[in-house]
């Protein structure tokens, strides 16, 4: 089944992975063109609105149902969920791990779970995004505890190096350097904090909705982002200046 | 100790203490990192519907399992003796031939038959068949006596 044939999650590739070349995005790396980038993750972008403004699709369904529908064979409502979710999750763990072909075996090992639950599903339990999260999150944070053991390479995407002709390269670049700066900052963070930033500043979730993820208190989750963002605040604070800060 | 446990908040430093000094200083650092593009490859969303559609299949035939050996035909199991016994018809030869056997045995012992001339001279007749014939003789005199 499935999870047997699975690669496994660390250190090697997925089973979707053989495939990739073409379709990856501009964050994979300076070997894929910035033409090609930029045309292969619009075509990704194309599709997903596709999916989700699909007329056929179960758009206006909630969660609990469209797992009802998927659980009775219906392939449109997995498309329908995989729209809904997939970006999220895979979002957060591109920011948490800052590695693309890792954050992808984290997304698809967290929807694989969601398809194994969903017929036991209990449409009362919490909010399907938040289980999601929740799974993925635990992913991340053992894949960044297997990191840092010794012997094991950092992870991380080079940042492409861009040459952009269009009006506003100069600003573009600054954005991406203050990305990449974050993102640094980020990874020498505890991996709970590093969570707690990310859910909060990047996929911009409640304390509340942030509780709920790591199963803490909504103090102890303010508590982690008060010493996250001092922290990050410390580590970012000799580089304003280097970053087009005119405060630094 | 654990430096990210949620449950022991730093105790040394209010929380909201430069809480918005610092978010101000990360707004945008927090800005550009939203504005990245983090959209996931076609790859990736095939791979999971791909997987939607296997772990639904497989779902589907675990379901239809136990239903199995209740529409199969169900396997002739081989009895024991029949191998042994099907040379001479099976279990009904064996009692045919065990039941005309006493038979014989019990006229045998008896000795005291007492027919009249048109029976013995059947009996002779059959007799004199049964030196060919053998053991169908048996059943002809069973045949006599009832």
């Amino acid at each position: 089944m499935t999870t047997a044939a699975r690669a496994p999650l660390l250190g090697c590739a997925p089973r979707h992975r053989p495939e990739h070349g073409p379709e990856y995005g501009p964050e994979h790396g300076p070997e894929h063109g910035p033409g090609h980038g930029q045309e292969t993750a619009a075509r990704g972008r194309a599709i997903i609105t596709a999916m989700r403004t699909n007329p056929d699709a179960d758009a206006d369904l909630s969660d609990a149902a469209l797992l009802v529908l998927y659980a009775e064979g219906d392939q449109a409502a997995a498309r329908t969920l995989t729209a809904r979710h997939a970006p999220r999750v895979f979002a957060l763990a591109r920011r948490m791990l800052g590695e693309t072909a890792e954050a992808e075996d984290v997304t698809q090992e967290t929807m694989l779970r969601l398809w194994k639950i969903a017929p036991d599903w209990e449409a009362d339990r919490a909010a399907l995004a938040t289980w999601l999260y929740r799974v993925a999150s635990n992913l991340c944070i053992d894949r960044l505890r297997r990191r840092r053991q010794p012997g094991r390479a950092p992870g991380g995407d080079a940042i492409p190096e861009v040459a952009d002709e269009r009006p506003g390269p100069e600003h573009r670049r600054e954005a991406r350097d203050r990305a990449a700066a974050l993102g640094e900052a980020l990874a020498a963070l505890p991996e709970r904090q590093r969570l707690a930033v990310v859910l909060r500043h990047l996929e911009e979730r409640s304390n509340p909705e942030i509780a709920a993820i790591l199963d803490a208190s909504v103090e102890a989750v303010e508590s982690l982002l008060a010493r996250a963002r001092r922290d990050l605040a410390a580590r970012l604070a000799p580089r304003r200046a280097e970053l087009g800060f005119t405060d630094g | 100790m654990d430096e990210d446990n949620p449950v022991t908040p730093d105790r040394d430093t209010p929380i909201s203490a430069g809480t918005s000094a610092e978010e101000a200083a990360l707004a945008a650092f927090f800005a550009a990192a939203r504005a990245e593009d983090v959209e996931p490859r076609t790859a990736l969303l095939s791979a999971i519907l791909a997987d939607a559609a296997e772990v639904h299949a497989a779902r589907a035939t675990a379901g239809s399992a136990p239903a199995r050996p209740a529409t199969a035909t169900p396997v002739p199991r081989r009895r024991f003796g029949a191998g042994v016994l099907s040379p001479i018809g099976g279990w009904g030869g064996l009692a045919a031939l065990g039941a005309c056997a006493a038979l014989g045995f019990w006229l045998g012992l008896a000795g005291n038959l007492s027919l009249d001339g048109a029976s013995l001279t059947t009996v002779a007749a059959s007799q004199s068949d049964a030196a060919e014939t053998g053991a169908v003789a048996f059943f002809d005199y069973a045949s006599l006596e009832q």
